[in-house]
């Protein structure tokens, strides 16, 4: 098996690096000996049918399910050769975001948002510094009080990233981000990653929505077909 | 330090999140605290009235209004020979009443420079029986002893309650344990249970295993030492009521609930036991 060395990632700039990687749901093969890699500082769209295997790509990037087969070295993280408890590790450098925000709904907004900041072991004056900035950008400030049950969509989808930014991670996945946003909020929210990537963060998105990677300059698409990955060409960048 | 401080955070809202699940196991670890100190320690207590151990063993004397230095001397041999730790003095009427009730062995005492006396003591049964018949024996070769009052039978049978009671004890020191146990983990599993989703989300969001496991751990621990207080109150609440209600003839029963080293014990087993059992269950949270 092919040994995956931290120099290479520096000589390329990947931050992510998957090598034969195959996946089977069941008997039914999701993925089947693909390689790719992602430069660090990329914006990249993962496009696919409903069913191709986006979501499961995304759980298997953030350690949520181990795949059949493969190595994939995430920000010098090899999934698969570390022991499953050592993920927290992955996990501080790669940030998820659910279509279904998979909030803590018995808890406020702001709560919400620094819980990540908690299990870091943050002081409490960064907590609240952070969290004031957070709030700014994602125009959170005037219901950082209110219970998350009580939040429309759009809401809850702005306090998920509000709580997948604000540990700074490396690298965040996105998935259906948009799915159960307006044309307006999708503009917002795809604002939001643009800005966040232009900080140097890396953004994988899955999405059926093929006119996302429009609004992005220089993004790159992931193509899931046949069970590989490949990335297809610029013309939907502008 | 800020880690640490998150940790006491997090329990905080765990006790506020798993409010009514808390709320149970606190109140059943403080009746399991007051029912195992009473039938255990009160235990401990027949056991220490009835049958105390060789270093434990008292000899009780009594005589009249004036002291009696070569009676004194007498059973201060003993004291040494025989390594009995406590000689307590009596009047003639309280010395009646304990020796109704504590043993036995019923002394009578020649006095041979003061014929007007008649002097009584008693002996607790110790663990080893060859030891006291010893003691009887020697007892009664001594010329100023006028009589041993002995019960051979009763002898065999208290030390036969003894090992009765020792295994009564255990028995029931072990089914509080066992059930202790079993109810921490049934607690502890429907709190990560109910805590399913919100254990999915630290997770996700990179919480460290020690993150979500210890504010269960520390929980557990706390509400075990609070309990164990709590019961403590009781059992002197409830030793007081007793000692009103059973501390007058004819019964003279003496409640004692408060052994020092048995209630440290007690308290310690509150508050570990609870500590194994939410350490056992987080282990699989996964």
């Amino acid at each position: 098996m092919e040994q995956i060395s931290k120099n290479r990632i520096m000589e390329r700039s990947s931050i992510i690096i998957v090598k034969n990687l195959t996946h089977y749901f069941d008997t039914r093969p999701l993925f089947k000996n693909t390689s790719f890699e992602i430069e660090k500082g990329s914006f990249v769209f993962l496009i696919g049918d409903t069913g191709s295997g986006k979501s499961t790509l995304l759980k298997i990037l953030h350690g949520e399910i181990p795949p059949t087969a493969g190595i994939l070295d995430i920000d010098g993280f090899v999934i698969g050769k570390k022991k499953r408890h050592d993920l927290y590790k992955l996990r501080r450098k790669v940030a998820i975001i659910y279509q279904d925000f998979f909030l803590i709904e018995e808890i406020s907004v702001e709560e919400n948002i620094i819980l990540p900041l908690k299990c870091l072991g943050i002081r409490k004056q960064e907590q609240k510094k952070r969290l004031e900035i957070v709030l700014n950008i994602l125009d959170l400030s005037k219901i950082k009080k209110e219970r998350c049950s009580k939040l429309s969509g759009g809401e809850k989808q702005r306090v998920a990233i509000g709580r997948t930014i604000i540990t700074n991670p490396s690298i965040i996945l996105a998935d259906e981000p948009t799915g159960s946003l307006d044309a307006k909020l999708t503009m917002r929210l795809m604002k939001i990653f643009r800005k966040l990537n232009d900080h140097g963060t890396t953004i994988i998105l899955a999405t059926h929505n093929l006119e996302l990677p429009k609004m992005i300059k220089n993004s790159q698409v992931l193509k899931l077909q046949n069970h590989r990955l490949e990335y297809v060409k610029h013309e939907l960048s502008t | 330090m800020s880690y640490l401080l998150n940790i006491l955070n997090e329990c905080q809202s765990q006790l506020i999140y798993n409010k009514k699940q808390y709320l149970f196991f606190f109140v059943f670890l403080i009746l399991v605290y007051v029912a195992t100190g009473i039938l255990f320690l009160t235990d401990f207590n027949l056991k220490k009235n009835l049958f105390s151990k060789s270093n434990d063993r008292t000899i009780i004397i009594t005589w009249g209004e004036k002291n009696n230095p070569s009676m004194a001397k007498l059973v201060n041999q003993f004291k040494h020979k025989y390594k009995i730790k406590e000689l307590k003095i009596y009047t003639p009427n309280d010395a009646k009443r304990i020796l109704t009730q504590t043993s036995p062995i019923k002394l009578q005492f020649d006095d041979t420079t003061n014929p007007i006396y008649s002097y009584t003591a008693v002996i607790k049964l110790g663990s080893n029986r060859k030891e006291f018949k010893a003691i009887i024996q020697e007892l009664k070769s001594n010329e100023k002893i006028e009589d041993v009052l002995f019960d051979s039978e009763k002898v065999d049978v208290w030390h036969n309650l003894r090992i009765v009671y020792k295994y009564i004890s255990t028995s029931i020191f072990l089914v509080f344990a066992a059930v202790l146990i079993f109810i921490t983990i049934m607690t502890f599993k429907t709190i990560i249970l109910t805590n399913e989703r919100r254990l999915k989300i630290m997770h996700i969001i990179g919480a460290s295993p020690h993150f979500i496991r210890f504010p269960y751990i520390i929980n557990s621990a706390t509400l075990g030492l609070i309990a164990s207080f709590i019961g403590l109150l009781l059992l002197k609440a409830i030793q007081i009521y007793l000692k009103k209600r059973l501390y007058t003839p004819p019964l003279w029963i003496d409640f004692e609930f408060f052994y020092k080293e048995k209630i440290i014990f007690l308290s310690i087993i509150n508050i570990l036991l609870p500590v194994i059992g939410s350490f056992w269950v987080t282990k699989k949270i996964n």
